[in-house]
């Protein structure tokens, strides 16, 4: 019997409480899909299923009604995006599900799609599932209806140069916070992961607000789709 | 062929030939005509002198005769004497002179007689009677009968010398036709010659000296690379051949270069399907198969906590992070999933030198017109921050009439030169074997254009 078979079984022993979030699981690759299977169960989820293909994804989630899918973006038979179609389907029909895309590379273009189906998404690369706690943490913000965006993407927007840089006009710390803003992370969490007060941070991001001219608004995920809009209209000169 | 322009030519010039030939054959009768003139001149001044001599001669034997009989002394007699020795030898030379005249050769001969007989039947008896008595010579009858003997004389002369002086006057006047008629045949021959030169010349230009100027212009326009030209099959003979060849051999060189620029596509675009094919295994085989391994690492130590297990994973996470790097330079996924536009912003966040992009298009376009774009528009970022020093990268692509055109340029030193180095020139490969063109425009200190037009064929 394999190590994680026995892991996961184990797990399913020790945790048995009914509050477990409810995972559906899509990838085409077997290995790596059985071995998410088993980090979730081992971590306080239940895993509904699994799925190899788009199609059989939404089968799956129409037969059991996951509170949360886990879904590969490049999927057979195209290799290409069938996992964002998959996942704008699912949205639609289950608009209470919240969806994490996994993508073996970032594309903007692809996260700003997804953010734009509501809140309880989630975008990050294939490989932070080996950061086991910042991946579970990132998949428990997705399930409450929070928003998750990928550092590598964030990162790629907030530093990319620009002719007449609006962030020029922000402090270094500023700039980290809007970089954590942009990763979806709550006042909350962005006091926690800088060791500063909440306080602090609700001052900083109103300030960023003001510099960016960018409306207040108390709904994070509402806040992170208008941070990322703007960072990437304001990359190719839209605005 | 044979025949063609070489029995032109041949014909050309055989009658040109034949015309200063004849014209050369006119002059020489006509140099002929005069040299004979000029004989028959020299002729006549002889036979006048000779004819002259002898009435000379016989002046002096009247005279003489005359004297002796007046005086009765013999020294007066010396020139009857003197002319007596000579007139034989005289009358012969004229009769010689003459004798291809029978009519001047009768009266030379009549001359001749009429002396002799001057001499013998008149003179001789007189003298002889006047020195046995001078008395009788003298009478009248005597003195009439010499000077009668003597007119006779004199006037046949003088119709032969006239009769002399007549011929020539004609002979010169036939020299002079003959030289009239070779003058105005040489002047018709000098005109035609000159006519026939300047049609045969004309004709040369023509029928050979253009066709040929036109094939050699059109040689060097096809050797400058415009494929597409050809002459007029129009020449005759061995022209038209040649033109006729020159034609197929630029039909032939098309055939071949649209072969190569084909095999050329199909090399670039097979080039890009294997860099696509591995930038797929490196994503959904390697990297999934490093994830899933992590992931196994994660569960032991999760099972089984240790330091070393900790450094293998951070090891592979890090591997994880340089593949995705290689991958995306080996192939963009976001090209194959997302098309121009997506591409292109991504390459304009990644740039070191501010860029803006525009496109007016999101329909997807093949392959190969997206891979080209992509791969233009990455040269040109990357060497916009390695040489242009340039604040910033404008990108241009739209589409019309089935032409993508696309526009990249910056406000760098310019002066980019693509023969030295490979990217610019690789550029050009891949889009003119796509059959598009390429152009880089770099003044210097006036930034860099690369202006792309790429026609939308499947
Ligand atoms: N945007 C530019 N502004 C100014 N100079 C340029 C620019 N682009 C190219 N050049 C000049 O033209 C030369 C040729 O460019 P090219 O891209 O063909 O080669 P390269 O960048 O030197 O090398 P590589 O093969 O890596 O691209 C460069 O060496 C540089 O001097
Ligand atoms: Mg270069």
């Amino acid at each position: 019997m394999p190590h994680w078979k026995l892991i996961r079984l184990i797990g399913a022993i020790e945790r048995h409480d009914v509050s477990r979030t409810r995972v559906a699981i899509a990838d085409d690759d077997v290995l790596l899909r059985e071995g998410l299977a088993s980090l979730l169960e081992r971590s306080g989820f239940a895993v509904l299923g699994t799925a190899g293909n788009a199609e059989q994804l939404l089968d799956l989630v129409r037969r059991e009604g996951p509170e949360l899918v886990i879904v590969d973006i490049r999927m057979p038979p195209g290799l290409s995006t069938e996992g964002l179609d998959a996942a704008d389907v699912i949205r639609r029909e289950h608009p209470e599900t919240a969806v994490l895309l996994l993508s073996a590379h970032v594309e903007v273009e692809h996260a700003l799609q997804l953010m734009a189906t509501g809140q309880g998404v989630g975008y990050l690369l294939k490989s932070r599932v080996t950061d086991v706690d910042e991946f579970l943490e990132s998949l428990r913000r997705v399930a409450r209806g929070g928003s998750v965006v990928d550092p590598a993407l964030v990162r790629e927007l907030v530093d990319a140069r620009r002719r007449h840089d609006p962030l020029a006009a922000l402090s270094q710390r500023e700039r980290e916070v809007l970089s954590l803003v942009a990763e979806g992370r709550s006042n909350a969490g962005v006091a926690r992961r800088l060791w500063v007060a909440e306080g602090t941070v609700e001052k900083h991001v109103r300030s960023i607000l003001t510099k960016l001219d960018l409306p207040e608004t108390d709904d994070d995920h509402r806040r992170v789709l208008a941070v990322l809009t703007y960072l990437d209209g304001v990359r190719h000169g839209a605005t | 062929m044979i025949g063609g322009v070489a029995r032109r030519v041949l014909l050309a010039s055989g009658l040109l030939m034949v015309l200063v030939g004849s014209g050369f054959v006119v002059l020489l009768i006509s140099v002929q005509g005069l040299r004979a003139s000029e004989h028959q001149a020299r002729h006549t001044a002889a036979v006048l002198t000779s004819a002259h001599q002898v009435e000379r001669l016989v002046n002096d034997l009247a005279s003489g005769q005359r004297d002796f009989v007046i005086t009765g002394q013999e020294k007066f007699l010396q020139p009857w004497q003197a002319a007596q020795a000579q007139l034989p030898a005289q009358t012969a030379a004229l009769q010689q002179l003459v004798a291809g005249s029978p009519d001047q050769l009768t009266r030379a001969q009549q001359v001749s007689r009429s002396v002799t007989s001057y001499l013998r039947d008149y003179s001789m008896p007189e003298i002889g009677a006047a020195r046995l008595d001078p008395d009788t010579a003298r009478t009248e009858a005597a003195t009439a009968e010499g000077a009668q003997r003597v007119a006779q004389i004199r006037s046949v002369l003088d119709q032969l010398i006239g009769s002399e002086q007549q011929l020539s006057v004609t002979e010169q006047r036939h020299s002079d036709a003959v030289a009239d008629q070779a003058v105005v045949a040489a002047a018709i021959g000098l005109a035609g010659s000159v006519v026939l030169i300047l049609g045969f010349t004309i004709y040369l230009t023509r029928a050979i000296v253009r066709p040929v100027r036109v094939t050699a212009e059109m040689a060097n326009q096809l050797a400058a690379g415009d494929l597409g030209v050809r002459v007029p099959e129009t020449g005759v003979g061995e022209i038209r051949t040649l033109e006729r060849t020159f034609n197929t051999m630029a039909t032939s060189l098309g055939a071949a270069s649209a072969d190569v620029a084909a095999s050329r596509a199909r090399i670039v675009r097979s080039a890009d399907a294997t860099r696509r094919q591995i930038e797929r295994d490196l994503h959904d085989g390697i990297q999934q198969r490093l994830v899933s391994l992590t992931l196994d690492v994660r569960a032991i130590q999760a099972g089984a906590p240790m330091a070393e297990l900790d450094k293998v994973a951070d090891g592979l996470s890090s591997t994880l992070d340089e593949l995705r790097e290689i991958a995306r330079g080996i192939h963009p996924a976001i090209l194959s999933e997302g098309g121009i536009g997506p591409a292109l912003r991504m390459l304009a966040r990644r740039s070191k030198v501010p860029a803006e992009v525009t496109v007016g298009f999101t329909t997807r376009l093949p392959a190969p017109i997206e891979a080209a774009t992509y791969y233009v528009v990455s040269e040109a970022l990357t060497n916009a921050a390695k040489h242009a020093d340039a604040s910033v990268v404008l990108i241009d692509a739209d589409i019309t009439n089935d032409l993508l055109e696309l526009i990249v340029r910056d406000d760098g030193r310019g002066g980019a030169d693509p023969a030295t180095g490979s990217g610019l020139i690789g550029l050009g490969d891949r889009v003119q074997a796509l059959g598009g063109t390429f152009v880089v425009e770099s003044p210097t200190g006036a930034g860099t254009t690369l202006s792309v037009a790429l026609p939308i064929t499947l």
